[in-house]
């Protein structure tokens, strides 16, 4: 049987298409630096298939791209609950705050607590192995911040 | 004095469909036109890469049919090194990929295509999706949508290692057999599949079909387009989703030309506009007339509405027996009502559902022998494939040490874009009169885009994780007169 914790680091992206993949370098330091104490799951699905990640656990951290017109390299964190809302009728791409409302009303385990730590990126639609460069750059910021979130969950009762 | 307005596609499209509808002084609408986006760098990427790695890595680049990739790329991997599967690595193939159209068919309706017609095609879009579908269906139907596809998903790690970049293909076979318990799992869940695809067939015909205002819908004008059809059969010219020939299909329902994957540029051209980046492949033999429909026009069509008219039924008995019952209540065949896409993907479903019961209670699936481990040097591979939303098409030219020296990819939406613009343009011209533009009417356009489920370029899933379709009316003078962004 699976030692789960009770936190999740979920890092969302896709490394072949480029600035997307900003979540999952990420999350792969993170592994080395906290893999005893959290569970790091690389997840490229959207939407529902993340449900199947995140009911579990007690806290989610969510790594992310994101494009809002802001400064590539910017980074943003907000509880799932900040999200814009998404109406959009598709499948695959039901956003995570419609997921999230799918699982509440199906009165499905939700985590107590669920954050999502988003970088604004330049390009995540070439298919390209590669960071551009403010992207890359703010990456080591990037882990710092989720490295102060987990740090700061870890010292929480709840946590062990 | 007249106003040209071009088109500038100079903005590229980055991860979100377009459409831009032009009126004419009298409001009613004179063209529309939609973009989607082109992959971008798929042949650089590839090229340098092990042609073995290509179904590991391709399908990473879709976040929306990773599996339909992953099995292309093998079968051209396949062709590369000139080997052929053992028949038990091909029914493995074969049923994975089965479980994966059942689960994305039938998710597809619950999400995408049941809420215009559960919900109702007027309905506000704040309710027009999944939570709509809830609210109208109950919360238990939403609850065992969810269970059956985490269960499908969970047959596809059993079988994959992992539901969603599975490692399953290799060139020559498949990576690991399949054990007698884990064959008798998928034999106790197959009838539950079988059930939920009937299920959800009926909930169909309940709510949509009984609908007279929605049958009224799906048999109009506003939703026609009378296309050529293509799709991958079998031996006996019945749907498969693995193998088979390509059979095309005139739009009075006669075979045109059917042809195996690798003579492809032989029969399907790609034409360019200077609108758009993204080429709109047409048949070759019959050529490119422009965005027309009918006998003499090149344009065709693909995925579920277009392989059931391209083939001569289903090779199970009860999709069969469904597949009668849609072109029986649809006036006959071939159906070119755009909506009715709906149905044929259900009973896509359905036959996907049978076929897993069938191919696991093969005794072959749990043969251990599942490669034939490549002799020859390698050259050149082509790979065919029925993704959920069309045929899907992958190319690859190697150095004799299998290095990729040249790629190409005809993903679905491709074959479908120039039928969708003709869909558009079409309902576009029945919905908006005399320039009214509300949210009613707008949805009434986009409900031909959705009927396709086009792909969206590669899958992306930046924050919030919707795909946006954004769709502009301009006056007959150029200046915008609305603007939607779903």
């Amino acid at each position: 049987m699976e030692d789960r914790k009770a936190i999740l680091v979920l890092a969302l992206g896709n490394e072949y298409l480029r600035d997307d993949g900003v979540g999952i370098f990420a999350g792969r330091v993170l592994q080395e630096k906290f893999g005893e104490r959290v569970d790091v799951i690389e997840a490229p699905e959207s939407g529902l298939g993340l449900l199947d990640h995140i009911v579990p656990y007690k806290r989610v951290l969510m790594l992310d791209a994101i494009q809002q017109g802001g400064v590539p390299g910017a980074i943003k964190v907000f509880s799932v609950d900040q999200l814009p809302a998404v109406e959009s009728p598709s499948p695959h791409y039901i956003g995570v705050p419609m997921a999230i409302e799918i699982a509440r009303r199906l009165g499905l385990d939700l985590p107590d607590e669920l954050l999502i730590l988003a970088m604004e990126v330049e390009d995540p639609f070439a298919i390209t192995e590669g960071l551009t460069e403010l992207v890359a750059r703010a990456l080591p910021d990037y882990i710092e911040q989720a490295s102060t979130i987990l740090e700061g969950w870890l010292t929480l009762p709840s946590a062990r | 004095m007249e106003r040209r307005i071009t088109i500038d596609p100079i903005t590229r499209l980055e991860g979100h469909g377009k459409i831009e509808i032009f009126l004419n002084e009298k409001g009613n609408v004179d063209n529309a036109y939609l973009q989607i986006p082109e992959l971008r760098g798929f042949e650089q990427f590839c090229v340098g890469r092990p042609a073995e790695e290509m179904p590991r890595i391709t399908q990473r680049i879709c976040g929306v049919c990773p599996t339909a990739h992953h099995m292309a790329a093998t079968k051209a991997v396949d062709g590369v090194f000139k080997v052929d599967p053992p028949a038990s690595a091909k029914k493995l193939r074969e049923l994975f990929y089965s479980i994966f159209m059942l689960e994305d068919h039938t998710l597809h309706f619950y999400y995408l295509g049941g809420p215009d017609f559960i919900v109702g095609p007027t309905a506000p879009k704040a309710e027009r999706n999944i939570l709509g579908v809830l609210g109208k269906v109950g919360l238990e139907i939403g609850g065992k949508v969810i269970k059956i596809r985490r269960e499908l998903r969970d047959l596809m790690t059993m079988m994959g290692g992992k539901a969603v970049h599975p490692v399953l293909g290799l060139p020559g076979g498949v990576a690991k057999s399949l054990k007698k318990d884990e064959a008798q799992r998928i034999r106790d869940l197959a009838q539950a599949g079988v059930d939920f695809a009937l299920f959800t067939l009926q909930a169909f015909h309940d709510i949509v079909l009984k609908n007279k205002d929605y049958v009224a819908l799906i048999t109009g004008d506003a939703y026609i387009n009378k296309t050529y059809y293509m799709g991958l059969v079998d031996g006996a010219k019945k749907v498969n989703f693995y193998d088979g020939l390509i059979r095309t299909v005139s739009p009075a329902g006669k075979e045109f030309v059917t042809f195996p994957v690798k003579d492809y540029v032989e029969h399907i051209g790609e034409h360019v506009e200077p609108w758009s980046y993204i080429k709109f492949p047409f048949l070759k033999k019959v050529g490119w007339k422009g965005f027309k429909d009918g006998e003499d026009s090149g344009v065709y069509r693909v995925a579920p509405l277009a392989r059931l008219n391209a083939s001569e039924g289903m090779a199970t008995p009860l999709a069969q027996a469904e597949y009668q019952r849609m072109y029986e209540t649809l006036g006959g065949k071939p159906a070119h009502f755009t909506l009715a896409y709906h149905w044929a993907r259900l009973i896509e479903a359905l036959y996907a559902a049978e076929h897993i019961k069938e191919l696991a209670e093969d005794p072959e699936i749990t043969n251990p022998k599942v490669r034939t481990i490549p002799t020859e040097t390698p050259d050149e591979g082509i790979g065919v494939v029925e993704a959920p939303r069309g045929l899907l098409i992958h190319h690859y030219k190697t150095d004799k040490n299998g290095i990729i020296e040249k790629a190409n990819i005809i993903v679905a939406t491709q074959h479908n874009s120039a039928a969708m613009n003709l869909g558009i343009q079409r309902s576009a011209k029945a919905f908006i009169k005399d320039g009214r533009v509300d949210d009613g009417i707008l949805n009434m356009v986009e409900m031909t885009y959705r009927a396709y489920d086009p792909c969206h370029g590669c899958g992306t899933h930046t924050l919030p994780g919707h795909y946006p379709l954004s769709l502009t009316i301009y006056d007959s003078r150029g200046e915008k007169v609305r603007e939607l962004n779903t």
